[in-house]
């Protein structure tokens, strides 16, 4: 115990002494049993409604059960989640939302007790300027420099808007809501913070309670780490914790300059993945908001494995089987349906780095599906990519082989480097396409079993967009346009199994052609994207 | 089953004074510490037993009355403050106010720690008084305040520092 410490505790203590001795029994203990009678007759009625509600509560519930809930939690619990610049604590269920602006060193955040438009600005902003009558909802901006000058130092109290304007101003506000407002800075660094909250006239005292609760609970400090939000785009908050003491955030999106929602998993301190050895990572692929099955990533970071992905909706449970542990289940959860989603998902830390298996159950208890997943592999892998040789359109390495994309004039070839720097074709895709696309795969392997496929082609000039459909989650693929204009997709995955198809899709969204990856022959019905 | 009835009868406002009785001044002496304010110490704490102990038979774990009562307290003392929306004024006023004065060769070092207990946030001060007059672990501060761990962690660590810093200021 430190000098500072024991002098406090002695202090406290002496003080405690001169404590007032308390007001006297009969009134208090005369309150507290009238106060029992009340609460007892309440306790009745309560019951009574309850029993009249449970018909209609069961029959909201049921197909609300997607609230855009942060993973691993009960109604109540308390939520602690980082973000950059903020650590935030409130009482679930909220749907929290962060907006990471890339270009300067700033965040926002958002807790609001509904579903606000995820796909907006922040509520009670212009662009999105109401809320529900019973709704809270709290904003809060953390920026590096650039605050007034002479503002207050955190901590601070939330001020009413109304006081000084006059009753003119009343209802006014985002559809009458109470605003509060704070604004300082923290001391002892340059972070300046902004916060608003607004209270909708029919929200109830315990929200307002927990509102500023929240707002008290605040705690600014350094990023942890940058989340990959899109400028302009919030990202709402789907799970959070700490894994070895290393806090870990899940976060869902829109996906940039395509349809799709974007999963992404931080984990780590610092403001840069890499430099100064802190860890962090994240998804950068795009998730379509359809879903065939089950879509995994294992993400290995200090000794310890995340992982999390995407199932399906009709996927009601998720079990993880880890190599040499006891199995367990990850919680689903769904964004909020504002975010336009219709996949669950779902996130499971675990210690160690293991291997094992993770089986997809539907509401019958039926296995749906069963996927391996190994440290760092994911069923939609980071496939490693080099600089292509000269004169080569792509290029990289695949359990062992190097390969390249060549044009060769009327086509395009697919060859693999030898050690002697030769290269012998694979596979041939015409250039010019008989309709939106031509179509060429080859799979590699390696002497351990390991397997590994390219596909590509030539896409027609209309061909705006190339969806590659395999046993996980959809995802757009690569496409490089060459100096004639002409447009070659490719797409490199493991493991290298050709299941699935592969679709052309126009501007406006239409299917222009569905190539099946086994045969390489057109498809009747093609996949569901989502534009369909 | 007449005798049983009429012990029962008589037990339990008996049972409530005492329970009154045991806690009451404990419970002042938290919000005193908290609140700085006899007579705002003295309110709270009657508000609070009235609160936990309405609503006793419908506490999920009785025996932790004093856990709940804690808990209301701290409640209404950060309540208090904040729905009055006077800390910042009563802070500037408590920490003008002459303390007692101490008897003793630490006197001055004790004003100058109770006045930078009283400047601290309404937040911090319930942490810390949680903390070290209570001698609570940190799940006990996060359970009292309705936080989490480390938020409550983060509360007392900011206290300190802040405490520290006024402290060695002032110096």
């Amino acid at each position: 115990m430190n000098d500072l410490e024991t002098r406090l505790r002695d202090l406290l203590n002496d003080d405690a002494r001169r404590a007032p001795t308390p007001s006297g029994a009969p009134d208090a203990v005369r309150r507290a049993r009238r106060r029992q009678f009340v609460v007892g007759a309440a306790a009745a009625v309560t019951a009574l409604a309850c029993v009249a509600a449970v018909a209609l509560v069961t029959v909201q519930l049921l197909p609300s059960r997607n609230r855009g809930r942060p993973l691993d939690t009960e109604d109540g619990a308390l939520r602690t989640v980082h973000v950059p610049y903020i650590m935030i604590t409130y009482e679930e269920p909220r749907v929290l939302m962060v907006w990471d602006q890339a270009s300067v060193p700033t965040a926002v955040v958002q807790l609001t007790n509904f579903d606000p438009n995820v796909r907006s600005d922040p509520v009670c902003s212009i662009a999105n300027p109401t809320m529900p009558d019973d709704g809270v909802v709290l904003v809060v901006r953390a920026n590096v420099g650039g605050g007034p000058p002479g503002t207050y130092p955190w901590p601070l109290e939330l001020l009413s808007s109304k006081a000084g304007r006059g009753d003119e101003a009343e209802g006014a506000l985002c559809g009458g809501s109470d605003e509060y407002w704070a604004q300082g800075r923290v001391p002892n660094s340059d972070i300046w913070i902004w916060a608003v909250a607004n209270v909708g006239p029919e929200a109830s005292a315990a929200d307002r309670e927990a509102l500023f609760a929240t707002f008290d609970s605040l705690v600014f400090d350094q990023p942890f780490s940058k989340i990959g939000v899109d400028a302009g785009h919030g990202a709402v908050v789907l799970g959070s914790g700490e894994i070895d003491e290393t806090p870990w955030l899940l976060t869902a999106a829109p996906a940039r300059e395509q349809p799709g929602i974007a999963l992404q998993l931080d984990l780590g301190e610092g403001p840069d993945h890499e430099q100064g050895g802190l860890r962090g990572t994240g998804f950068g692929g795009v998730v379509v908001e359809s879903i065939e099955d089950t879509w995994v990533n294992p993400s290995v970071m200090a000794g310890n494995t995340m992982l999390f992905g995407a199932v399906h909706p009709d996927v009601a449970r998720v079990e993880v089987r880890p190599e040499g542990a006891d199995p367990f289940d990850a919680q689903l959860v769904a964004p909020p349906a504002s975010l336009g989603a219709t996949f669950t998902a779902f996130a499971a830390p675990m210690n160690g780095a293991p291997t094992g298996t993770i089986v997809t159950h539907d509401a019958a208890g039926n296995v749906i599906r069963e996927i391996a997943f190994h440290p760092d592999r994911s069923t939609w892998p980071e496939i490693e990519q080099r600089q292509p040789p000269a004169g080569a359109i792509a290029g990289g390495k695949l359990v062992g082989s190097e390969w390249e994309l060549v044009d060769v004039g009327d086509a395009i070839h697919l060859q693999e480097r030898t050690e002697n720097a030769d290269a012998s074709v694979l596979m041939t895709a015409p250039r010019a396409p008989e309709a939106a696309i031509s179509f060429a795969a080859h799979t590699f392997a390696n002497d351990t079993g390991e397997t590994a496929s390219i596909v590509f082609g030539v896409a027609a000039p209309q061909v705006t967009q190339v969806v590659l459909f395999t046993s996980g989650l959809p995802g757009s693929v690569q496409i490089d346009t060459l100096a004639d204009g002409t447009q070659v997709y490719w797409q490199a995955f493991e493991p290298g199994e050709l299941k699935g198809q592969v679709i052309a899709l126009d501007a406006d969204c239409e299917v222009l052609q569905a190539v099946d990856l086994a045969t390489g022959e057109p498809v009747a019905d093609p996949k569901p994207t989502s534009c369909d | 089953v007449s005798v049983t009835v009429t012990q029962r009868a008589k037990a339990e406002p008996r049972g409530l004074e005492d329970l009154y009785l045991r806690h009451a001044p404990g419970a002042v002496r938290l919000a005193y510490l908290i609140t700085g304010d006899p007579d705002i110490a003295k309110d709270i704490a009657q508000e609070a037993f009235v609160r936990v102990a309405g609503r006793f038979r419908h506490l999920r774990f009785p025996d932790a009355f004093d856990a709940y009562l804690r808990r209301t307290i701290v409640n209404l003392c950060t309540s208090h403050f904040r729905h009055a929306r006077v800390e910042r004024v009563y802070v500037e006023r408590h920490a003008e106010r002459q303390e007692p004065t101490e008897q003793g060769p630490d006197a001055g070092d004790r004003d100058e720690l109770r006045r930078a207990l009283r400047r601290l946030p309404a937040k911090q001060r319930a942490a810390i008084v949680l903390r070290y007059y209570e001698d609570l672990p940190e799940q006990g501060v996060a359970d009292a305040m309705r936080c989490s761990v480390p938020a409550a962690r983060s509360l007392i660590s900011r206290g300190m520092q802040t405490l520290r810093t006024i402290v060695e200021a002032e110096r």
